[in-house]
């Protein structure tokens, strides 16, 4: 199954980069434009194991490390530990495809963003609190519409789902 | 009997012809009578006449309304189906006409910087991280691009190329944390160092060195020259409101920029420009 593939990750992450500046954007206003790359990883974490859910975070956030052209290691830190934290949960919680993974993505992103605003003021960028949270409705409800909608989307399938259909 | 008996036919035949002649000879004499028993037989059969001329006329009118409706119904879907077009057209239109007045303001801006070299580029992205303001233009080192290029629209300053590609280019914006510009308010002549704050409040903070600057809100603030990015006289903004700083030796004023930085779709990268006093795109380019 392809959603299990490193490289379909990295195509999967190359297309929601592509999205994420060239067409979001268009959108949403410079500033608010919400995070589809941390919206992928939630997704395929959902379907994996802690590590495994850490190196396609890892994965998504290097790229957007690049893309961005500073603080190399930021999102890569940060996403690698949602992917981590996400896989981590999945395995111990009761879940449909739409609703729980709308909420996980939702307190993901809210969660994440928070933790970016830390990350950039011990990084000596010292942004105010007040305008750094303002796209969190914004980060939030896309997430949570977004999460289950990519999941849809894209046919994942727990592991254990596509090894019964492969032995039948 | 038997002889009116047989004889029954011609005998009524020829009382109905007596009587017949007597009305007639009677009633030619006495017309106005008659009229009036016409008259008064007209009021029992005229309503029911009207009754049935009127239905009558109804139900053909009815027919007609009929025929009418269909005609109409196509007709307005004819103009439903029309209508739909012309919507579009002008949707069309209208971002024909914006794309135009955008065009002609960047065409104007490089006939009035006659001896500027500018080089039109679109946009193509932008930072995927929302506190990282930069953009990516379509142009890069095969077309004379170069780090530190100012970036300018027919509205003012938008930034300075930062990295380079072959065949694309960073800039960074003005509302960047880490942009800077020289800059100058026009009316008191006071100078400073404008840089960005944040995408969110998208305004720029004028730190002013001089003790007592003189800014006012609603000031034009240009670029001095100072800095070696940007020629001078270049439009960043309008200064919104005037602060001090804590001890009280220094003045910042909160500039907002001249750029729409949502509305970017292309730019003109400055390759060349002469040195000393610039023509500044001060404000109201757009022909």
């Amino acid at each position: 199954m392809w959603q299990y593939r490193w490289w379909a990750w990295v195509l999967l992450f190359v297309v929601a980069l592509i999205l994420q500046t060239a067409f979001l954007p268009l959108v949403f206003p410079i500033g608010y434009v919400p995070n589809l790359m941390l919206v992928v990883v939630v997704a395929l974490a959902f379907f994996e194991s802690p590590s495994r859910g850490a190196l396609l975070g890892a994965i998504a956030g290097l790229m957007t490390d690049v893309a961005a052209g500073r603080l190399i290691g930021m999102n890569l830190a940060l996403d690698a530990i949602v992917g981590y934290l996400v896989a981590r949960l999945q395995s111990q919680i009761v879940r449909d495809d739409v609703l729980v993974p709308g909420l996980v993505g939702a307190f993901t992103a809210g969660v994440s963003r928070l933790a970016e605003w830390a990350v950039l003021r011990v990084l000596g960028y010292s942004f105010a609190f007040r305008p750094f949270v303002a796209p969190l409705p914004t980060d939030i409800l896309f997430a949570l519409f977004m999460t289950g909608a990519v999941m849809g989307l894209l046919r994942l399938r727990p592991r254990h789902e596509v090894d019964a259909r492969l032995r039948f | 009997m038997d002889f009116l008996y047989r004889w029954r036919r011609p005998i009524l035949a020829v009382l109905v012809i007596i009587v017949l002649a007597t009305l007639l000879s009677y009633t030619a004499k006495l017309r106005g009578h008659v009229l009036t028993l016409s008259a008064v037989a007209g009021i029992v059969a005229d309503p029911v006449g009207g009754v049935i001329t009127h239905v009558a006329g109804g139900v053909r009118g009815d027919a007609q309304s009929l025929t009418q409706l269909f005609r109409l119904q196509q007709e307005n879907q004819r103009l439903k189906a029309q209508l739909t077009l012309y919507q579009s057209l002008k949707l069309q239109l209208e971002e024909v006409q914006a794309d135009n007045t955008r065009l002609r303001g960047l065409l104007y801006l490089k006939s009035q910087l006659g001896s500027w070299h500018l080089l039109a580029s679109s946009v193509v992205a932008r930072n995927p991280n929302n506190w990282f303001s930069t953009l990516t233009i379509g142009r890069g080192s095969t077309s004379g691009v170069k780090v530190n290029m100012p970036v300018i629209v027919p509205q003012g300053v938008v930034g300075r190329v930062v990295s380079v590609s072959p065949t694309t280019a960073q800039v960074l914006l003005l509302l960047d944390p880490s942009s800077g510009a020289g800059a100058l308010d026009v009316r008191s002549r006071s100078a400073g160092v404008v840089v960005g704050r944040d995408p969110i409040t998208g305004t720029l903070r004028f730190q002013l060195f001089s003790h007592n600057p003189n800014v006012l809100p609603g000031d034009a603030v240009v670029t001095s020259g100072l800095s070696q990015y940007f020629p001078k006289g270049l439009l960043l903004g309008q200064v919104i409101a005037v602060a001090s700083s804590a001890g009280g030796l220094t003045e910042t004023a909160t500039v907002k920029p001249a750029v729409n930085f949502n509305q970017l779709e292309t730019v003109m990268v400055v390759l060349a420009h002469p040195s000393g006093e610039s023509t500044p795109p001060l404000s109201g380019l757009v022909p």
